[in-house]
């Protein structure tokens, strides 16, 4: 048998894993897609492509982790049920219901890229418009500050829906792995 | 429960936080307006949590329609059409603002003119 010697730190580490997967797994998964697309030097558009889909990305985990659970991969979820036939079919209802989750998210990323749309283009025309002469003493124009302000409430927007999305993704995550685990 | 709870508020807030800044990085080349955004990203869950709250206790008062900043958010729109392609979508975020304006200048002056019934005489004269 072969042994590894122990730095000390690492069981701490496997340990803080073990029982945070609802953490770890959602920021490994964007860590891990992020160093991709960074390694392969790609633009940060097609990056960006890439995160809006995570929430998504996030329920289709949580539907794995589900028909693993129906498969009987997890000894633990079946303890929860009183009999094999009423396990399977929350397994199967779970399946229905993250579904719908995941129908939910896609409508909110599609929404998401249009904003992102908006905000790309108010910048765009804050830009062309800022590179045009001004006639000194003029009182400033409404078009400049005006495509500024609705870019923050395009970023407002934003936030509110990568939390929304995100929130749903995380959340069955948890709760998923609280019934597997 | 609560340290679960905390956990999952953390990790929603700070995949939210690092996907904005990913976004804002490809729609914005400016350094400072990124800066900028990034910092109204991050005041956007804390401002709508106390937003959400005024609207249940009180009734906060509706912000003015400008017709100026509806006829930049068309521009923008149009312009979005025209560079990702896809449909102008109807009604825009200006359409909406403004007609949840109207709407709350229409609700208060059927509640002063409950009220007041004079109140109604003299908005039809204006």
């Amino acid at each position: 048998m072969q042994t590894v010697g122990h730095l000390g730190w690492e069981t701490g580490f496997v340990t803080f894993l073990r029982t945070h997967l609802n953490v770890v797994i959602p920021v490994a998964t964007l860590s891990a897609k992020i160093l991709v697309r960074v390694f392969s030097r790609e633009d940060f558009a097609e990056v960006m492509r890439s995160v809006t889909n995570l929430p998504l990305e996030l329920l289709l985990i949580s539907m794995s982790f589900m028909l693993g659970a129906l498969a009987g991969i997890s000894d633990s979820y079946f303890t929860r049920f009183a009999n094999q036939s009423d396990a399977d079919l929350f397994a199967a209802l779970a399946v229905i219901v993250i579904f719908f989750l995941c129908l939910i998210t896609n409508l909110l990323t599609k929404f998401l890229r249009f904003v992102f749309g908006k905000l790309f283009i108010a910048f765009k025309q804050y830009r062309e418009l800022s590179a045009q002469p001004t006639i000194p003493g003029a009182v400033p124009d409404i078009a400049v500050a005006g495509r500024i302000l609705w870019a923050m409430a395009y970023c407002m927007i934003m936030a509110l829906v990568l939390v929304l999305s995100f929130g749903i993704s995380v959340i069955t995550l948890a709760y998923v792995l609280h019934l597997i685990q | 429960m609560l340290y679960t709870a905390l956990t999952l508020i953390g990790t929603v807030l700070l995949l939210t936080f690092v996907s904005s800044y990913i976004i804002l990085r490809a729609a914005i080349s400016e350094p400072h307006w990124r800066r900028m955004m990034l910092f109204f990203v991050m005041i956007t869950p804390v401002v709508s949590v106390i937003a959400f709250a005024r609207v249940l206790f009180s009734h906060p008062k509706p912000i003015r329609y400008n017709a100026e900043l509806g006829r930049i958010e068309d521009e923008i729109e149009s312009e979005r059409v025209r560079t990702f392609g896809g449909k102008l979508v109807h009604p825009s975020f200006s359409e909406r603002w403004k007609m949840s304006y109207f709407y709350a200048v229409e609700k208060s002056a059927v509640a002063a003119a409950r009220l007041d019934p004079s109140f109604c005489k003299i908005s039809n004269f204006r």
